[in-house]
């Protein structure tokens, strides 16, 4: 019942979009070994989808109309929300943090950039 | 501000966006921009990811910043203090970290292919004549690097100020900060 009713979250998501690439987002619905294996991400299919009876079906019986499901490697840091005043926070103590970069002047950091880039 | 739980698109963040805003100028539009563009990781606008590669890369920055302003050799303390102060920024923003040895086979796939991907994204890159500095651009070794990357991470987008990769061919698209934002 619960895998089911994911399914039809998916298939949602399918027909209100009209822009494929916006649907790419972790899927928080994955079971304890899923998340032992990795992050899952789900990407749409690019074909028309119609709203017709036996696509619902289709959606309530099988993994509905994707073309694929990717797999990326456990991360180190996972994705959360940012805290609400991090910028904030961190405006204040950037100084503290790495006084070596502060104060660096617009030039100095379009030099780095350019000795950074031919170097490689 | 309401958060967004699910951010619209997935952004690999070029390394100099976190030197620009850690200069802490107010008066640097590079360091603005960055800041802009952190502010739309934060409202869950966009959702950032990096590599322990880009880890590397910033202590090479920094190390290299510290050495010609300081004319000494940065200390191991210096580098703990970067590595740690850096991690908890992403950490604090919900930037995604990802540890590159594990990207260096494709998903699916047995065999590591990866300076051969490498290779091709550089291939089929356009070299790009910028209209400012009227200088040719073309993509570099590191740089391909972090194209596959992103592209192994199922990114949108890679956020950059390098014009070098403006030619790229890929499925990721290229966003230069100087013009997004």
């Amino acid at each position: 019942m619960f895998k089911t009713s994911v399914t039809l979250i998916h298939s949602i998501n399918v027909i209100s979009s009209t822009q494929p690439s916006s649907l790419i987002k972790p899927d928080f619905t994955e079971t304890k070994d899923e998340k032992k294996k990795g992050s899952k991400y789900i990407t749409p299919s690019v074909k028309p989808f119609k709203l017709t009876l036996s696509n619902v079906t289709k959606a309530f019986t099988s993994q509905g109309d994707y073309q694929e499901v990717i797999r990326l490697p456990k991360p180190i840091f996972a994705y959360h929300p940012a805290n609400l005043e991090a910028l904030e926070k961190f405006d204040e103590q950037l100084s503290e943090l790495f006084p070596e970069l502060t104060g660096i002047s617009e030039e100095e950091l379009m030099k780095i950039s350019r000795k950074r880039d031919d170097s490689e | 501000m309401i958060l967004s739980k699910t951010p619209q698109k997935i952004a690999y963040i070029d390394v100099m966006l976190f030197v620009y805003y850690f200069t802490n100028n107010p008066k640097s539009t590079l360091r603005n921009k960055a800041l802009k563009f952190f502010q739309d990781i934060k409202d869950g606008q966009v959702m950032g990811i990096v590599t322990t590669f880009t880890l590397i890369e910033f202590i090479g920055v920094m190390k290299n910043i510290s050495s010609e302003n300081k004319k000494i050799n940065p200390s191991k303390s210096d580098i703990s203090r970067w590595e740690t102060n850096f991690e908890t920024f992403i950490g604090a923003l919900g930037i995604t970290l990802y540890d590159a040895d594990n990207l260096l086979i494709a998903q699916g796939s047995s065999n590591c292919t990866f300076f051969q991907d490498c290779s091709q994204i550089i291939n089929d890159s356009d070299a790009i004549l910028g209209k400012g500095d009227k200088k040719w651009h073309v993509l570099k070794g590191a740089d391909s690097i972090h194209v596959l990357f992103a592209e192994r991470l199922n990114a949108d987008l890679i956020v950059t100020n390098d014009d070098d990769f403006k030619g790229i061919k890929t499925r990721v698209k290229p966003c230069i900060l100087m013009e997004a934002y």
